[in-house]
């Protein structure tokens, strides 16, 4: 890696202030990927040091939030698709509607219940769900997505629906 | 009284207790991922210098020239399988002063990325294949003649040559299954 001095200090000071101010972001955003607690601590890991690595390069092109989130979402959707995950059971949001909701116990957290409904998405389709639970706008959705603002409006408006189905509805599952 | 708005769920879930390290440690993870990939290399090597020793071994052992040939093919099509290997784990530095990929970018690259890797397979292993026809004809020869004095050879040897038919059947149609899912996804992303 080649990063000059004067840039160490820079890279070294918006990792920390990054970590800083999204490192619960990065970690819900990490639950999205992987359940198990183990891999998820890994992800995470690597999440931090693709960030680090990354801002050898920042140059506000875009915004910190922007930078960050893509650079945390490429790195977990390259573990899912390099452990093949891609070709199993993985759906997209449409399809994500037409299965039948789980039967989960109580003990069962809701935020559990949320993060395995996402797991079942395609990468840019959990995306785009995370940035919303996130609170995120279109705008900015797609500006991490890399997806039209109408395209996005059309997946949150899917993503709203299946959600108040699951979790509205379904009210006495939840903790 | 529950709330149940997801985006409250979601944001008001406990937090991992991951202490998020320093600076410095991913500095010394850098170097171990270098170091790592070092390792795999010096491996990988060995493994092929080892395939090579042992196949040179059975060539000076052997006096069939057809088996000499094909032994011959096997060193042959193992060093360039070494050189694609090496090529595939070291590749050229890419520009990285632009902004890092969006999400779309991303997935499309990776989900190329496979598709490159398992077209690639084929070719990299196809090197091999001479070789390998010619050892296993020989082979094949060797036991046809064992097996005219001794019919259990053949009794005996039938399970594997199953597994080996299922195998060589299944995996093109399962592989070509994946293919043409990744191939799906691949335009629909670009739609």
């Amino acid at each position: 890696m080649s990063v000059t001095a004067s840039n160490v200090a820079s890279q070294d000071d918006l990792y920390q202030d990054a970590a800083a101010q999204f490192g619960p972001a990065l970690d819900r955003l990490a639950r999205a990927y992987e359940f198990d607690p183990e891999k998820r601590r890994d992800l995470l890991q690597e999440i931090h040091f693709a960030l680090w690595r990354s801002f050898a390069t920042y140059d506000n092109r875009c915004s910190l939030r922007t930078w960050i989130y893509r650079v945390a979402h490429n790195t977990a959707t390259t573990q899912v698709v390099r452990q093949r995950r891609i070709y199993s059971t993985l759906v997209s949001l449409d399809e994500l509607d037409q299965i039948a909701s789980e039967n989960h116990s109580d003990s069962v957290l809701a935020s559990e219940r949320l993060a395995l409904l996402i797991q079942k998405l395609k990468p840019l389709d959990r995306q785009v769900i995370v940035s919303y639970l996130e609170g995120l706008d279109a705008a900015a959705t797609g500006e991490i997505t890399g997806l039209s603002p109408s395209n996005v409006a059309m997946k949150i408006h899917r993503i709203k629906n299946v959600l108040s189905r699951r979790f509205h509805s379904g009210a006495t599952h939840a903790e | 009284m529950q709330n149940n708005d997801p985006q409250t769920i979601w944001q008001q879930q406990k937090q991992q207790e991951i202490n998020v390290s320093l600076a410095p440690f991913f500095k010394l993870k850098a170097e171990q991922q270098r170091t790592r990939n070092r390792w795999i290399v010096a491996a990988n090597d060995f493994v092929y210098l080892a395939t090579i020793s042992f196949l040179g071994f059975l060539f000076v052992k052997t006096t069939n020239l057809t088996e000499r040939v094909g032994l011959a093919l096997l060193a042959g099509g193992s060093l360039f399988v070494i050189y694609q290997m090496h090529k595939q784990l070291w590749p050229p530095p890419v520009a990285s002063e632009a902004p890092p990929d969006t999400g779309l970018e991303a997935y499309r690259r990776e989900l190329m990325r496979w598709q490159t890797n398992q077209r690639n397979l084929w070719r990299t292993l196809a090197p091999l294949l001479p070789g390998a026809i010619v050892v296993a004809a020989s082979g094949i020869r060797a036991v046809i003649r064992a097996a005219s004095t001794n019919p259990a050879i053949l009794i005996n040897g039938a399970p594997f040559c199953v597994l080996l038919a299922v195998w060589l059947v299944a995996l093109p149609v399962v592989r070509k299954r994946r293919l043409k899912k990744v191939q799906q996804e691949l335009e629909a992303l670009g739609s």
